[in-house]
């Protein structure tokens, strides 16, 4: 369970964020929806605790960050640094024996390739196999849709539901409404 | 065309203000910085010249990056865009122009100038398509993509450790093994994005520790090779790279610290002239790294919570 309590967001004079109140619970997919500039990535980087925030952010996972698995609208990705070595980048936080990335490879990327040779679906494809390798407790998805192939979408959805049968929080940031079943 | 460069003008200006200068004393302190460079350089090695030429080339490559080449391409006719770019390879090069002519440096003076119209037409659009194998593998992630970008001056370096033996040049033996630090240095210039300082669950000063510890390893990896060949081809002065190994980790420690100082952003200029002085004068060190490290604490903080 993730509790935000009145959490405000102000850049200089410009309120972002004003007293946003949220109950977020296992094995539940949220969708968070609202215009270009409304504040949602705020709000996203604000629960990841890369914003500083005024207000109060519960969580039952201490730090919610060590459980928290973030995929950005436009994932950064280093120059010159493989597929491979980007998970291992982003395994780093679990400190873990590395696992057989190859058998996980769901979207069947190039990984020994540089990841900036990537096209826009598949560096997001390779951000969102990062975070499920990181076996996350709680996932925060800014657009996952957005820049990948219809098989991938449906791939995703299918993965985000399966994430909900295993009792995680999904918490799903759109510029617009979209169905989900 | 004249709004083009007003803007490149401005985006100059808004980059010295970011850099913490008021732009006026930003472009005094880099005149002052590049006569200053280029006459210590003329004092200091006869090669300065063709060291300065090459300087040039390099912002010329830079400036001509595929990225930046592409969108203007996209922006401006062909016409157009061949005199943007003439003039800013011609911008580039007056400077140096102008310092060669004082110095009578004619030949370099006369090299630069067919390769800055010529490099507007360099496709840097190839690239090597291989995976470059680097031996940091289980390292994260500084010394893998700065292996893979400049491994040819490791190469040379190497190779100029194993002339300076074979011509009995101790002096060139130790330019390398420094060469070989302040190119290590360079890959602690850029920030990376807050993703991956985010990922780490350590606290600050960890986190700090943990980049230094492995910034060393990686370091040695490049470096002890040089090390024990200069003990074993010179063993009377065996001691003189090993002080140049130990002042070029505390170096790499400072560098790494200065980065994260100015995180997330760039390192700010009155930041890049207290290091350089610290280069110039050691002891410096002193006072500079726990001002560095005092803010580094403090801007990885938020991250790092």
């Amino acid at each position: 369970m993730i509790q935000l309590e009145n959490i405000t967001k102000s850049y200089g004079t410009k309120k972002v964020l004003k007293g946003i109140n949220l109950d977020l619970e296992k094995g539940k997919v949220y969708g968070i929806v609202g215009e270009n500039g409304a504040g949602k990535t705020t709000l996203f980087k604000c629960i990841a605790g890369l914003e500083p925030f005024e207000g109060d952010l519960n969580s039952d996972f201490q730090p919610l960050k060590n459980h928290l698995g973030l995929l950005e609208t436009n994932p950064a990705f280093l120059s010159r640094i493989t597929g491979w070595e980007y998970f291992e980048i982003v395994m780093l936080r679990q400190r873990s024996k590395q696992e057989d990335f190859e058998a996980q490879n769901i979207f069947e990327l190039p990984l020994d390739l540089y990841a900036e040779s990537y096209s826009t679906g598949m560096k997001k494809k390779l951000a969102f196999m990062a975070i499920l390798l990181q076996k996350n407790e709680v996932f925060i998805l800014d657009e996952p849709f957005n820049g990948v192939d219809i098989q991938s979408n449906i791939l995703i959805t299918e993965l985000i539901l399966k994430l909900k049968s295993l009792g995680k929080t999904v918490i799903i940031f759109f510029p617009y409404f979209f169905y989900f079943k | 065309m004249k709004v083009y460069f007003r803007l490149q003008y401005l985006r100059f200006e808004r980059w010295l203000q970011e850099s913490g200068v008021h732009p006026f004393l930003g472009m005094i302190l880099m005149a002052i910085a590049f006569i200053g460079g280029s006459e210590y350089a003329y004092y200091k090695t006869s090669y300065a010249p063709w060291i300065l030429c090459l300087i040039a080339i390099s912002y010329l490559f830079k400036i001509g990056a595929q990225e930046r080449t592409e969108q203007l391409k996209a922006i401006f006719s062909r016409d157009l865009f061949i005199k943007i770019r003439l003039l800013e390879n011609v911008l580039i090069i007056i400077p140096f122009l102008l310092l060669f002519a004082l110095k009578g440096s004619w030949i370099p003076a006369l090299s630069l100038i067919p390769i800055a119209p010529l490099l507007i037409f360099w496709n840097q659009g190839f690239r090597f398509n291989r995976t470059i194998p680097t031996p940091f593998k289980k390292f994260p992630f500084e010394f893998i993509i700065g292996f893979r970008k400049s491994f040819p001056i490791i190469l040379l370096a190497w190779f100029l450790v194993y002339k300076s033996i074979d011509v009995d040049n101790f002096n060139l033996g130790l330019a390398a093994l420094g060469l070989v630090f302040l190119n290590n240095m360079s890959f602690f210039l850029k920030p990376e994005s807050p993703y991956f300082v985010w990922i780490f669950s350590t606290t600050p000063s960890q986190f700090l520790k943990r980049k230094a510890w492995v910034a060393m390893i990686c370091n040695s990896i490049l470096t002890v090779p040089i090390l024990v060949a200069l003990c074993i081809g010179y063993p009377e002065n065996w001691w003189i790279p090993l002080l140049i190994q130990f002042v070029g980790y505390v170096f790499l420690v400072s560098v790494i610290l200065a980065k994260y100082s100015a995180y997330p952003g760039e390192i700010s200029i009155p930041q890049g002239i207290l290091y350089a002085l610290s280069l110039w004068f050691p002891p410096m060190l002193l006072l500079v790294i726990p001002l560095f490290y005092k803010q580094s604490i403090k801007n990885l903080k938020p991250i790092l919570k």
